[in-house]
């Protein structure tokens, strides 16, 4: 199914687990110091490794975050797991101010454009989030979900035909003899054009209603 | 600005859409078909004849103009999750901050429905309904009984909500509260910013609103200005029709370069359009048109500017409560049209209904967004327009809760930040008396100034939100005002003589001012 905006809806997000966020502490751990940053790990129960083509998150008042990976190699020798973590975002922004509000609660999409490698291979997955205003009394990311392929397709408008064809060549086939089908073609779009315009005169003139059947009796204003 | 691919093709597509649900459509498919009917030589040349004789008949310059007019207010491309709710409004807590509001503003309209024993809306009696077509121009000689209506709210209550938004996820941490009354946290443009963006401004450039002022002879200005204004809307290029314009207009050719940026050309079908509008107010009895009735008899007809257009406002008004257009634009924005159903239909969705039709209800002073426009155009069709377009595109923003740049919000809190920038002094001074320079200035923002200023220099101020498509200049004028009474607000230690000080306006030069205050540093 796809939405207005052009994005698939009916796939399924990688299954994962995600643990909740650790706030990184400097020096004495017993002493309350706010670093403004919190590191998110996520692992993947069901299967090996995974193929990450998008990840999707709601902000919450996080300022920037990066993501690091850890992936299976493939070596000479045979398949070994990479202890080492990469990054693959680096402090990438959110919030274009942290002090305020602009896109605190926007929805984000990292998608193969932002990321420094393709995601395959991978095994788990670190997201450390900062903040480094301190406005907020908390921040972290929502809604956090992994997608194989991405989820965008651009929507086309449909522009009606005579305007589609404006680049084509091929009408220049007329000046080698004339083509009936192509001919035919053109003539009917010829008449669709004109049917269009029709169709436009009348709608562009009627007025759309606010009342129904004529009727607007109303007593009061309804909400709960 | 980089764009990403999706973003520049989320914005291509909106356009298209736009464009071909616009009349702008319409006329293409006419003019074209016109000068294919035209052609001469073979089939073959159909498409490139037509194309050239479409830019040659000025419909180019047209779709250039309607896309200058829109892409500033496309709305950025969302993820596929996005509820809808978060795409009128981002921001969780203006969000809830906006529905409150709204309620209380109909539960107020419910109660006065109900003390008043008035329906909402009913079906006008034949006899109305004729006595009111007969008297359409002159609606103001036969005013119904409007002793018990009262005006749902004033800007003094809308100022109470806007000084309560506060984000529940800030620290009460001394240092990041505001000292003024706006909570919210949101961005505002810094001084600098302004200056860049209002450079045209600047003092070394010659202004309509101060250059045509002076005791030194000012027919050179002008005539070079009048000549240049003639050269742009001949061109009918809006882009440099709006460039012109942030010099301010000469007084007579406003209509038409306001015109032009709005993309106004008033047509058979926009005069049919308006009469269906006429019908419905013939039609259907508001509660809402009482509201507007007793608003312009408390407002434009008691201003010795005004209240010689009093008629006018009716023919502009009542139509505006029924116009669907709106109703649109409001969906889109951070405000929930009023909802409700048909008589004895309750809870029946098919009879579901908003109210008012165009899903606005009017606050006290809302009469005057239309008061000064009445000095440029005398036809009231070509002014119903023209308001509605400021409406849609300025003026809705001031009564709504929004997390917006443009909003009452934003505007309120870029006031504060900027006179505490500009005038520390004066700031402290106001805090410590305890006047808060927002509860002065408030009114007149929520009104563009209208009914303050001498109408004439409204129009020079409305000059500058059309040319810099934005509101914000009306934080700077209020900042300038107080600049300008400086010496006098710091002698006063009451709110009462604060509002003395600051009570009559009618006097003050707006260009001057706004520059004294972005540039005489």
């Amino acid at each position: 199914m796809e939405s207005a905006n052009g994005y698939m809806s009916q796939t399924n997000p990688i299954s994962c687990t995600i643990k909740p966020p650790v706030p990184i502490k400097i020096g004495d751990h017993k002493v309350e110091f706010l670093t403004g940053c919190h590191v998110i790990d996520v692992t993947f129960p069901n299967v090996f490794y995974v193929e990450i083509g998008e990840i999707h998150f709601k902000n919450f008042y996080t300022a920037n975050l990066t993501i690091k990976v850890r992936t299976r190699t493939t070596e000479k020798e045979g398949t070994s797991t990479d202890s080492k973590w990469k990054t693959c975002l680096n402090n990438y922004q959110l919030m274009p101010d942290p002090h305020s509000d602009t896109a605190a609660e926007e929805y984000f999409v990292i998608g193969k454009q932002h990321v420094l490698f393709d995601l395959i291979n991978v095994i788990a997955v670190r997201i450390i989030i900062r903040q480094p205003s301190p406005v907020w009394k908390e921040f972290r990311i929502e809604e956090l979900k992994f997608y194989k392929a991405s989820l965008f397709i651009p929507k086309e408008v449909k522009l009606p035909g005579w305007l589609n064809d404006i680049t084509d060549n091929k009408i220049k086939t007329f000046d080698n003899g004339p083509n009936v089908e192509e001919l035919s073609k053109e003539m009917q779009n010829l008449m669709a054009t004109s049917q269009l315009a029709k169709s436009c005169s009348n709608n562009s003139t009627s007025i759309r209603r606010y009342d129904v059947d004529g009727c607007y009796d109303i007593n009061l204003l309804s909400y709960t | 600005m980089s764009l990403s691919d999706e973003n520049m093709k989320h914005i291509v597509n909106s356009l298209s859409e736009e464009v071909l649900t616009d009349k702008l459509n319409f006329e293409f498919l006419k003019a074209a078909e016109n000068e294919a009917s035209r052609l001469e030589s073979g089939l073959a040349d159909l498409k490139d004849y037509v194309i050239s004789g479409l830019k040659q008949s000025g419909h180019e310059q047209k779709l250039a103009n309607f896309v200058l007019r829109r892409l500033p207010h496309i709305k950025q491309l969302h993820h596929h999750l996005t509820p809808e709710e978060h795409k009128k409004e981002p921001i969780t807590y203006i969000r809830k901050s906006q529905l409150a509001w709204e309620k209380r503003i109909w539960k107020s309209l419910n109660s006065m429905c109900t003390e008043l024993s008035l329906p909402l809306a009913r079906k006008r009696p034949d006899k109305d309904f004729k006595d009111m077509n007969r008297k359409w121009s002159e609606l103001g000689s036969d005013e119904p009984n409007l002793s018990q209506i009262r005006p749902v709210y004033a800007p003094k209550d809308f100022l109470e909500v806007v000084s309560g938004v506060k984000n529940p996820n800030c620290n009460d941490f001394p240092l990041y509260n505001n000292w003024g009354l706006i909570q919210a946290t949101l961005k505002v443009k810094s001084l600098h910013e302004l200056r860049l963006q209002y450079s045209h401004m600047s003092i070394n450039q010659a202004q309509s609103g101060v250059d045509d002022l002076t005791r030194t002879p000012t027919d050179i200005f002008q005539g070079e200005r009048n000549k240049l204004a003639k050269k742009v809307i001949k061109s009918c290029m809006a882009g440099a029709v709006q460039e012109f314009l942030k010099k301010g207009s000469p007084t007579g050719c406003r209509n038409q370069i306001w015109n032009s940026i709005l993309g106004i050309e008033i047509g058979d079908e926009e005069k049919l359009y308006y009469d269906q509008l006429k019908n419905s107010v013939l039609v259907h009895d508001l509660l809402v048109d009482n509201l507007i009735y007793k608003d312009i008899k408390l407002t434009a007809t008691n201003d010795d500017q005004y209240f010689v257009f009093e008629d006018y406002l009716y023919q502009v008004l009542l139509p505006f409560f029924r116009d669907l257009v709106i109703l649109e634009t409001i969906k889109k924005s951070t405000a929930t049209p009023a909802k409700s159903y048909i008589r004895g239909k309750l809870g029946n969705e098919e009879y579901a209904v908003f109210y008012p039709p165009n899903g606005v209800i009017p606050f006290h002073g809302f009469s005057m967004y239309v008061a000064p426009l009445c000095y440029c155009y005398d036809d009231p069709i070509m002014l119903y327009y023209v308001f509605r377009a400021f409406y849609a595109r300025f003026f809705h923003h001031l009564h709504c809760v929004s997390s917006h740049q443009q909003g009452i919000l934003s505007l309120s809190l870029l006031f504060e930040r900027l006179l505490q920038q500009i005038e520390p002094q004066l700031f402290y001074h106001l805090c410590s008396i305890g006047v808060q320079p927002l509860k002065i200035s408030f009114k007149w923002i929520i009104r563009a100034f209208s009914g303050y200023l001498c109408s004439e220099q409204v129009l020079l101020l409305w000059d500058r939100i059309l040319a810099y498509d934005s509101l914000e200049i009306l934080a700077v004028l209020a900042v300038a005002i107080f600049s300008f009474r400086k010496t006098n607000l710091l002698q006063i230690q009451s709110f009462q003589a604060a509002e003395a000080v600051m009570n009559d306006l009618t006097g003050l030069k707006v260009i001057p001012l706004l520059q004294l205050t972005l540039f005489s540093e």
